[in-house]
């Protein structure tokens, strides 16, 4: 008797708690987090909308020097990687870190997501944390940091930029464009913004060839879709090689990203908005054009042609097919074919990986779109209304750092005379410190700089990009940016409004899960492209037409700002 | 019923195992109880900035939201469909282990058999799904065994329809040794005067095992049944997550991860919280429901 009086109590709470786990999850108490709103909404109401670019000069200029003194401590959450983990337990350990520590004078304690976390996931929860760290840098759009403002979560920093990020405000200011793509849609600025010096840092993907079995099989550099296949063909026949991938760096329009873009190039569709023939805001996958490369996609496929598994392989996959010789073709990473390049030289396989042409439509014809970047980079850092004034300001002179000379060299590429020597050109050099670091060059750039892998709040160099790859990856970056058409294309950064952004994530969110789905259906059959129609038909009931009015509405705001 | 001296003298005579008890009780408290109160949310169209406090009140629109969704029958399916395929094949499974096991009388191969088939319980989720992904390549041990025999080499990950039994079988895999702990601890209360009564009375190995163990087990089986079916909507979304991309959506997709991605992934807390307490709420009629059939057909019920 005894035993089962236990039994059902114990049944009615495990009942009880399988039925309530689940709905109580993910959920925080937030009253805590509200407390700090007043000096963010105080923040609002204090100025006109309208600022001008004159301002800079008006302001009397105080001399900013670092290290400051007697700066507060501050907290940062960031998405970006956290140090290399073999080398380091944790950024207290990490040089680049301590370095960056003297050199400014904050004390800044980092926290990054669990090693392996979705950062998305990561990100969403820090959100509801009772008390948010004093900085929280993420792939924060226009829009979304906008209503994080309007509920008194972040600083508005508009006014506060000329004064305290002296050198952050000159450089916004040095190009219209630049100070455009910063500002939401209320005309303010709620973020410093990691920036890149130009197209080259941008555009980091792209596709990559073996050159010597293309000699061997006396053929030339493919140009054109007809010409790829043919090289596909010979690869495959001649040496089981296939195109193969890996969805993070090249998708084919499987997901969007901002990153890792999908294009089917030589078309001018990509997956997601982008600027039509007619100069309007239009769904690339809703295009006659983004049909006939999905034909071209699945013909491809069913001639064997595409690695099955570039579906379902990491970069560390893909990484052991290529030394295998199992790839001919791919799109990747400048990183990644960094790797390649180095285990080809290792194990002594001949392989010669070089960058090609992103193929064209037709001979003649520039290619229309490539993986591309701005030169503002979706990564911002954003100051949240747990600071108090004074460390707003502490803050603020902080990430100017990035943006001075000295502090921009120091984040690229470290201290010069310890890890960098500048050449007769001016160009940076690494010392023997870095060439002949027990762990390898790139990760002693990892110890000992900041701007490697991922843009935060300073200005990447191009020289980086280049000193930290091999020859050939650096130099693949010029064929793939070299006569495009891509920027005809390109959607600028565009600001939605409160109310468009909250009707805009309740309708997109399905249409790109829907999209996703059925692209790939598309290229491995499953789904006949005879039934296109019915695709856009079904996009047409999502409603796709009023995420493109939404689009065009924020798109012409923005050519008007 | 108990009065209240009765309860207070049960509490002394047991005190040691109302100790016992105290821990689940304040985890229960902590995890599960206090969250409760978050579930307002669901009513809310949640910003973090605003707190439970000010987020604006919409009402029963989350749950409108889902039902008008247009993967909400996809979702519902497909949880339905892995669900009863776990109790059809996964449920059974270690049962037939242990009545195996229990058949087996030398006894280091049964422990040995035991020690083998539980090993895979103590691997992370997160490994067990790398090697399913590595096996199931085009280069992958599965398909050198069906290149072996002739057969195509292709990528088993991205076909619908292998999705469910490689989901299951390697759930099998990983979980029969386990599971079937319980079950061999029931046979090992059985009193062994029936089996002797049975063998006298010229019962064969299967009718010893078809009126002897079979129905010394059933308690054990309804109510871990029952426990199950009160789960019917919870499945575990880590190995899910970790297995299936856009190509198998159609059939992997469950209310779980759709949960993750929309709450977690998009942000949209209020939708995925309305969304695990419809989950909640569903559980709840078949837990309840499955122990009323258990009731009526003479078996032990939970409560």
């Amino acid at each position: 008797m005894k035993r089962n009086r236990l039994n059902k109590f114990l049944g009615i709470t495990l009942a009880g708690t399988m039925a309530l786990g689940l709905a109580a999850c993910g959920n925080q108490n937030n009253a805590e987090s509200t407390t700090g709103s007043n000096a963010g909404t105080v923040e609002q109401g204090s100025s006109a909308a309208e600022e001008s670019t004159a301002e800079s000069t008006e302001v009397v200029e105080e001399e900013l020097t670092y290290p400051l003194k007697d700066a507060s401590k501050l907290s940062m959450w960031t998405y970006n990687q956290p140090p290399v983990a073999s080398i380091y337990a944790d950024w207290t350990e990490s040089l680049y870190h301590i370095g960056l520590q003297e050199n400014t004078g904050v004390e800044v304690e980092w926290i990054y997501p669990a090693a392996g976390a979705n950062v998305d996931e990561a990100y969403n929860l820090m959100l509801t944390d009772e008390v948010l760290p004093n900085m929280i840098t993420n792939d924060t759009s226009l829009s979304d940091a906008l209503l994080l403002a309007r509920d008194g979560m972040i600083y508005d920093l508009t006014d506060y930029l000329p004064e305290y990020a002296p050198d952050y405000w000159e450089y916004l200011n040095s190009d219209p464009e630049l100070l455009r793509s910063v500002k939401a849609d209320d005309g303010r600025i709620y973020g410093v913004y990691g920036h890149t010096e130009g197209d080259y840092n941008g555009t980091y993907i792209g596709p990559v060839i073996r050159q010597d079995w293309l000699k061997e099989c006396g053929l030339d550099m493919p140009v054109t879709l007809e010409d790829w296949e043919e090289v596909l063909v010979a690869f495959k026949d001649k040496y089981n090689a296939k195109f193969g991938f890996t969805k993070k760096r090249y998708h084919m329009g499987i997901a969007s990203g901002t990153n890792a873009q999908a294009t089917i190039f030589a078309y001018s569709t990509i997956d997601g908005w982008y600027v039509n023939k007619d100069g309007q805001i239009a769904l690339g996958q809703m295009d006659e054009e983004w049909k006939e490369s999905l034909e071209v996609l699945h013909r491809w496929y069913d001639m064997g042609l595409i690695d099955q598994d570039s579906f379902t392989m990491d970069d560390n996959a893909l990484r052991a097919k290529v030394l295998n010789n199992e790839v001919g073709v791919s799109i990747t990473a400048l990183s990644q074919m960094t790797n390649w390049i180095n285990d080809a030289q290792a194990q002594g396989t001949g392989a010669d990986w070089v960058g090609m042409e992103y193929p064209r439509v037709a001979e003649g014809v520039a290619t229309s779109r490539i993986q591309s970047g701005s030169r503002t980079s979706a990564t911002v850092t954003m100051i949240t209304t747990t600071c108090s004034e004074e460390e707003l300001i502490t803050a603020l002179k902080w990430l100017n750092y990035g943006f001075t000379e000295e502090g921009g060299m120091y984040i690229n590429f470290g201290n010069e005379g310890e890890t960098y020597t500048l050449d007769a050109d001016g160009n940076p050099q690494w010392t023997d410190l870095i060439k002949n670091d027990p762990d390898g060059v790139s990760a002693a750039v990892k110890k000992y700089t900041g701007a490697h892998s991922g843009v935060v709040a300073t200005i990447q160099a191009a020289d980086l990009v280049k000193l930290i790859n091999a020859e050939t990856s650096a130099a693949a970056v010029y064929e793939w940016i070299d006569n495009t058409d891509n920027s005809k294309y390109v959607v600028p950064k565009l600001a939605l409004t409160e109310e468009e952004s909250i009707t805009y994530s309740d309708k997109f969110t399905p249409i790109s899960d829907y999209c996703a789905e059925m692209a790939l259906k598309f290229i491995l059959g499953e789904e006949s492209l005879d039934n296109f129609d019915a695709f856009i038909e079904k996009l047409h009931t999502m409603g796709v037409d009023e995420c493109q009015a939404i689009q065009q509405a924020a798109y012409e705001r923005y050519l008007a700002k | 019923m108990l009065s209240g001296k009765a309860i207070v003298k049960d509490f002394k005579k047991n005190k040691l195992i109302y100790l016992m008890v105290l821990p689940v009780i304040i985890y229960l408290i902590l995890f599960c109880y206090k969250p409760m109160y978050g579930i307002i949310i669901a009513f809310q169209r949640f910003r973090p900035g605003l707190g439970i406090e000010r987020s604006p009140w919409v009402g029963l629109n989350n749950f409108v939201r889902f039902f008008k969704d247009i993967y909400f029958w996809r979702v519902v399916k497909n949880t339905f469909t892995i669900s009863f395929l776990n109790i059809l094949f996964t449920f059974p499974a270690p049962i037939l282990l242990a009545l195996l096991l229990n058949e087996v009388q030398c006894s280091w191969f049964k422990r040995t058999v035991q020690t083998v088939t539980y090993l895979p319980h103590f691997i992370a989720m997160v490994v067990v799904c790398g090697l399913i992904n590595q096996f199931c390549r085009s280069d992958g041990l599965i398909n050198d065994v069906i290149a072996f025999f002739g057969g195509e080499r292709a990528n088993l990950l991205i076909k619908t329809e292998m999705f469910y039994p490689i989901y299951i079988i390697s759930g099998i895999w990983k979980e029969i040794g386990w599971s079937s702990i319980i079950y061999l601890a029931t046979l090992a209360g059985i009193d062994q005067e029936q089996y002797e009564a049975a063998k006298i009375d010229g019962a064969g190995r299967i009718q010893q095992m078809r009126y002897i163990t079979l129905p010394g087990l059933m308690p054990t089986i309804s109510m871990l049944l029952i426990l199950k079916m009160g789960q019917v909507l919870n499945i575990g979304m880590e190995k899910i997550l970790l297995l299936y991309h856009e190509m198998t959506y159609e059939v992997a997709d469950v209310i779980s991860t759709y949960v993750y991605r929309k709450g977690l992934i998009d942000a949209d807390y209020s939708y995925s919280t309305a969304i695990g307490l419809f989950n909640s709420i569903v559980n709840i009629v078949f837990l309840v429901g499955a122990n009323k059939i258990s009731k009526k057909l003479g078996q032990s019920g939970l409560f």
